[in-house]
This record gives C-alpha cells, structure tokens and sequence, in this order.
C-alpha cells in the first residue's frame, strides 16, 4: 500500500522526473494533488522548468564568450601538435 | 560519387584552430569547468580527428564532425571523473525534514522562495545566466556529468548509466538532488545579489 499524499520530497521528485519522462497515471494524479495544496512545490516546479530551459539555452549559445577563447599560446601549442600529426603520415 | 580520397583531401588540418579552436574550447568549457581540461579536450579531438581521417565521408560539415568526436572525449572524461569520486555528505544536505510529524516536507527556511519579481526582471536574467553557470560548475563532478549529459546532451537515460555506471533509480535520484541544489545555490545567489 502507498500513501495517497506524497511528500515534497517525493512530489518534486517526480516534478523533475516528469520532464523527461511520462509518468505511471497514478503518480501523475498524486501529482497534480500534491502541486494543487502546496504552494512550495509549485514554486519549486516552476523554477526547476525555468533553470532547465536556461540551461538548454546556455547549451545551444554559438555565439564564444570572450572569457572562453582560446590565447595566442594555446592557438600555438594547438596549431603544432596538429601540423606534427599531419607531418608523421 | 565521391571517394574517401576525395574526403579527406577536403579537410583543412592546418585552418582547423583558426576555423574551429574557439568554438570547440568554448563548447568544452562551458561543459568541463575546468579551462585545462577544456583544452586537453580540444586537443585530443583534434588529434583523434586526423588519425580516424579515414571515417569522415563528407556527409556532415567538417565542424560537425569534430563536435561528435569532442562529445566522445567529454563523456570519456566525465566516465574517469565519475570512478574517482563518491559525493560526500558535506556536498548536499537535504532541504526536507528527515524525521519527525513532517518527514519528507520542505525544512521552512530551505523552501522555494517566489521568484517572479526576478524573473519578470530582464535585467536580471543576464545575471542568472552568470550565476546558472556558476551553480552548474559547483555541483559535484557526477552529478555534474549526469546534469549536463541530461539537460545539455539530452541523452536518453540507458545511455547516460551506462557511460557512468549507474542504475536507472539511482540517476534518477543524482538528477533530482542535483535539481535540488542547484535550485537552492540560484536562490541564495540570485535573490539576495
């Protein structure tokens, strides 16, 4: 026998869960009773949509942060253990 | 129909750092956290590149390529990173109560707090983005692998355990602490900056 009202433990659980997967109907209904009476678990839902979205964002970015590239040394070093690879077949 | 030959000859190794160096450091960094792994990384890619010339058919652009084989590294890289360290206690403490009338209820002062204010707020988004990163990067090395090759790779969970060694359960639980305390370190982070 399960409980019919899940923790916050177990609902944001399947709150993080349900984004990637479909949930058994049963889960998926204490679910939506749990998120419906706690205000903190809903506030935890929509941030945990909200951090997933920024990090797919922050994913598909082409653009190169300028903090991110590669100095003229690194570019060198790069540049020589290729031109070695290439040279030796 | 074009030969191998024809392939191969249109690789361009010695443009390679110039044309793509940034991109794919870029696109380490921002998945290893570490600026020297990062360009270990690239590197290796760009070695393993030229040894395994014979498998580009020219079916995909150069620059495709190379991002397939510095996915490779980067998973290589978490699979070593995930045998070497366990995540210790002092790493995460749990936001709910763990005995007592309200078990398995969020602890009052660990709560979600309301975010609207922030979020509605362009200005501040550039900031969690800022801070986003940072949080990601101070997760633990395997919840880190697990979080990125999640939410960044989009890899179907068999894959992700069984790059790490993990069962399904127990991925699901690293995701959910690592959801968890990277919730909590935007909060303390974002909220009160």
């Amino acid at each position: 026998m399960t409980r019919v009202m899940l923790s916050c433990d177990e609902a944001t659980f399947l709150v993080t869960k349900q984004e990637f997967e479909k949930l058994p109907c049963m889960k998926r209904m204490q679910l939506r009773l749990h998120l419906f009476s706690c205000k903190l678990c809903r506030n935890f839902q929509e941030q945990s949509q909200f951090i997933s979205e920024q990090i797919r964002i922050l994913s598909n970015i082409d653009t190169v942060d300028s903090d991110r590239r590669l100095n003229e040394e690194q570019k060198n070093k790069l540049s020589k253990v290729i031109e070695e690879q290439v040279n030796s077949n | 129909m074009s030969s191998t030959s024809d392939h191969i000859a249109s690789l361009d190794p010695k443009h390679w750092v110039d044309n793509y160096g940034d991109y794919l450091y870029n696109y380490a960094y921002s998945r290893v956290n570490y600026s020297e792994v990062a360009e270990d990384l690239v590197q290796e890619t760009f070695v393993a590149a030229w040894k395994s010339r014979e498998g580009f058919q020219g079916r995909s652009a150069e620059k495709t390529w190379l991002i397939s084989i510095l996915k490779r590294k980067i998973i290589d890289h978490y699979r070593k990173a995930s045998n070497r360290k366990e995540v210790t206690a002092s790493q995460f403490t749990s936001p709910f109560e763990e005995d007592g009338p309200f078990e398995g209820h969020w602890i009052m002062e660990k709560a979600p707090k309301d975010w609207h204010l922030q979020m509605e707020e362009p200005m501040r988004q550039e900031e969690f983005r800022k801070i986003l990163a940072d949080c990601l990067a101070d997760l633990p090395p395997k919840w880190h692998s697990v979080f990125v090759l999640k939410f960044m790779e989009e890899a179907k969970s068999e894959e992700v355990c069984k790059e790490l060694g993990c069962t399904p359960s127990n991925l699901w639980v690293m995701i959910h602490r690592a959801k968890l305390k990277m919730r909590a370190c935007i909060e303390t982070n974002w909220l009160s900056a």
